[in-house]
C-alpha cells in the first residue's frame, strides 16, 4: 500500500477498538493512536514497506499506551507488573470485566480477537511466544466466561410475579 | 462461552466505535518535512491527549502576565498589485474551514473559526492564525492555493498547547526546499509553501523568534496566548525558537531521537550533543553541571544549572527534548536567589532553581494546598510531585526553603 491516507483510512477504526479494547481511558486510546498514526505518517517511506504496516502501528500504539501506563503505576499505584487498568471503562459489562484482566490477557484478546491478528503476528508484537499467546487467551475467556456468563443466565430468569 | 462467542461480543461491543480524526490532522501531527530531528509535532505529540508537553516559563514576570497585544500582531508588506485579494481572505479562509470536516471538534468550535489572533502577509501571500484553549487553525494563502489547517488534542475536552509551565509548547510546518533537496537550488514560485512554527507563547514573553543554523533571524508575532514565525519562502528547519521572557531568554528546538533502553551516560551525551548541535544557531551554549535527575517508568528528565544557564533535557519514548534558560547578556549578574523554573507534563511536575546560602530543605506548597518536601543539593534546590497538567490547582503556588532556622518564601509564579 502506497498511500497513507488510504491506508489511515482503511484501519484507523480496527486499530482504535483493539487500542481501546486493551484497556486504559477513551482519551488515552485516542491519543495512542493518533501518536501512532503519525509516527507512521511520519516515517511512511519505512513503514509502507514494512511486512504488516497495521502490526506496526499497533505496536506503537501499544507501547504509547504501555509507557504512560508505567508512569501511572510507578507514581500512583506502585510499581505493579501486571495489573487490570486503574481506570476501567465505564459502559457494559463485557468491558469493565475486560478492563478487570491483567494487561497482558487484555492485550492479546484485543489483538487476537479485536485486531483479529495471528497468534504468530501477535506474539511477534507483544514480544512472547506463540503459546504464550495462546495461554493468555485461553486464561482470559476462562476469567471472562466467569464473569459474564452468570450475569448473563440471571438476565434470562423470569421476574417473579408479584401478588 | 468459546473464543468465537467471545470475538462476537467483542464485535458487538466496539463495533460502533470510530477514530475521528482525519487524514490531514494525523499528517499535521506528523509534521511533515522533518529529516534529522523529529518535527516539533513529535516533540509536542506525546502529550496532545493528556497535555501538550509543558515546557519551561521562567522567570515569568513579577506584575503578571503581561496583556497580549489588544489585535492580531501584523507584518503587513503591502503593495498595491498585492492588496486586491487580502480583502477576500478572510472570506475564503471562512469557506475552506466549513469545507473541512468538522464533526470530531467540540460542537462549540465546529460552526465557525476561533478567535483571529494573528495575520500576516508577504506580499501575495498570506496567513491567518485563529485559537482558543481547545483548537488552532491557520490559513495559508499559498502560492498554490488557500488552505486551512486545524490542530486540536485528540480528547477534545482536553485543551491544545495549555499553559503548563515554564516554556514553549510549539508545533511547525516545514515544507519549504528542504523537503526537495536535490531538486533545483532555485524554487519555482509553485514549489513554495512555506514554514511556520506556531505555539504557545510563554507568559510574560516579550519577543519571540527563530534563529536558523545559517544565521537568519526569523520575527515572530505574538497574538493572544499564541505565536507564529512565519517564513513565506521556507527556511525555519532545524531553527530554535527564542523567547524574551524579563531577564531571560528560553531557548526551544525541535526534539532529537535516542533510541533503546534508558542509559545514564548514554542519555547525558545526548543532551550534551542536542546542545551542542540542535541549539547551534543559538550561538554556543555550555553544558552546565547536572544537578537532579528525576526518572520515572520511560520518562526521565536531567536538570542542569550553572549561573547563567539552566538546561532541562527529557527522554520519552525515544526522544530527548531540552529547554535552556539562560540570562540575558545585560541582566544583573548571577540568578536571584531561590529563583526556579517548574514543569508539569503529563503525570508529573517539577521545579528546581537556585538555593540561597545555608539552605537545609523545604517544602513546595501547591495552589490546592499540596505539600512537596524540596531537595538540596549543591546548592540547588529541587523537586517533583504526580500532576494532573489540566488541573490548574495541581501547579507550584510557593516554595519554602529552610535557612538557618528560618524560613525563605518564594511565590512559585514569580
Amino acid at each position: 500500500m502506497d498511500d497513507f491516507a488510504e491506508f489511515y483510512l482503511s484501519g484507523k477504526d480496527a486499530v482504535f477498538r483493539a487500542v481501546l479494547a486493551a484497556g486504559g481511558d477513551r482519551a488515552g486510546a485516542e491519543d495512542a493512536v493518533a501518536e501512532a498514526y503519525a509516527r507512521a505518517c511520519a516515517r511512511w517511506e519505512t513503514v509502507r514497506v514494512h511486512p504488516n504496516p497495521t502490526a506496526w502501528v499497533l505496536r506503537t500504539a501499544f507501547n504509547f499506551r504501555r509507557s504512560v501506563w508505567r508512569r501511572l503505576r510507578r507514581e500512583v499505584l506502585g510499581d505493579l507488573p501486571d495489573r487490570p487498568a486503574a481506570v476501567p471503562e465505564p459502559g457494559g459489562g463485557l468491558r469493565r470485566e475486560l478492563a478487570a484482566l491483567p494487561r497482558r490477557q487484555r492485550e492479546v484478546v484485543a489483538l487476537r480477537l479485536v485486531a483479529d491478528l495471528s497468534v504468530a503476528e501477535t506474539a511477534e508484537l507483544l514480544g512472547i511466544a506463540e503459546g504464550t499467546v495462546n495461554s493468555h487467551l485461553h486464561r482470559a475467556v476462562q476469567s471472562l466466561r466467569h464473569q459474564l456468563e452468570p450475569a448473563r443466565l440471571a438476565a434470562l430468569k423470569p421476574t417473579p410475579e408479584v401478588a | 462461552m468459546s473464543v468465537d462467542d467471545l470475538r462476537t461480543r467483542l464485535s458487538e461491543e466496539y463495533g460502533e466505535e470510530r477514530f475521528t480524526m482525519t487524514v490531514s490532522e494525523i499528517e499535521h501531527r506528523a509534521g511533515r518535512g522533518s529529516r534529522r530531528r523529529r518535527g516539533a509535532w513529535a516533540a509536542v505529540a506525546a502529550a496532545t491527549a493528556v497535555v501538550a508537553v509543558g515546557w519551561l516559563v521562567w522567570p515569568q514576570a513579577p506584575a503578571g502576565k503581561p496583556e497580549p497585544p489588544a489585535t492580531p500582531s501584523a507584518v503587513p508588506t503591502a503593495s498595491a498589485a498585492s492588496t486586491a485579494w487580502r480583502a477576500g481572505f478572510a472570506a475564503e479562509c471562512d469557506r475552506k474551514w466549513l469545507a473541512h470536516d468538522r464533526t470530531g471538534l467540540r460542537p462549540a468550535d465546529q460552526g465557525q473559526l476561533p478567535p483571529l489572533l494573528i495575520e500576516q502577509f508577504h506580499g501575495e501571500l498570506g496567513i491567518r492564525v485563529y485559537g482558543n484553549e481547545w483548537l488552532t487553525a491557520e490559513c495559508e494563502r499559498t502560492a498554490r492555493d488557500t488552505t486551512v489547517g486545524f490542530s486540536r488534542s485528540a480528547d477534545n475536552t482536553l485543551k491544545w498547547l495549555p499553559d503548563a509551565g515554564t516554556g514553549i509548547p510549539y508545533f511547525a510546518a516545514r515544507r519549504g526546499r528542504a523537503t526537495s533537496p536535490d531538486s533545483d537550488p532555485q524554487p519555482r514560485p509553485e514549489e513554495i509553501a512555506g514554514d511556520y512554527i506556531i505555539g504557545r507563547a510563554p507568559a510574560g514573553a516579550v519577543k519571540i523568534e527563530a534563529l536558523t543554523p545559517d544565521g537568519r533571524v526569523f520575527p515572530g508575532g505574538i497574538g493572544g496566548h499564541l505565536f507564529l514565525v512565519w517564513a513565506p519562502e521556507g527556511g525555519l528547519r532545524d531553527a530554535v525558537v527564542r523567547a524574551d521572557v524579563n531577564v531571560s531568554q528560553v531557548l526551544v528546538a525541535d526534539s532529537a531521537e535516542l533510541p533503546g533502553a534508558y542509559d545514564e551516560r548514554a542519555m547525558d551525551a545526548a543532551c550534551r550533543q542536542d546542545l551542542a548541535t540542535g541549539y547551534a544557531a543559538a550561538g554556543r551554549i555550555d553544558m552546565p553541571p547536572r544537578r537532579f535527575v528525576r526518572r520515572d517508568g520511560q520518562r526521565v528528565v536531567f536538570l542542569y544549572g550553572s549561573p547563567d544557564t539552566v538546561v532541562a533535557c527529557s527522554r520519552l519514548d525515544d526522544t530527548i527534548s531540552l529547554t535552556v534558560v539562560r540570562r540575558v547578556p545585560a541582566a544583573p549578574q548571577g540568578w536571584q536567589p531561590a529563583k526556579h523554573f517548574h514543569h508539569t507534563s503529563d503525570t508529573q511536575g517539577w521545579l528546581f532553581g537556585v538555593a540561597p546560602d545555608g539552605a537545609t530543605g523545604g517544602t513546595l506548597t501547591l495552589r490546592n494546598g499540596r505539600k512537596v518536601p524540596v531537595r538540596i543539593s549543591d546548592g540547588w534546590y529541587g523537586t517533583s510531585w504526580t500532576a494532573d497538567p489540566h488541573d490548574e490547582d495541581d501547579r507550584p503556588r510557593r516554595v519554602e526553603l529552610i535557612v538557618d532556622g528560618e524560613t525563605w518564601t518564594v511565590p512559585a509564579a514569580q
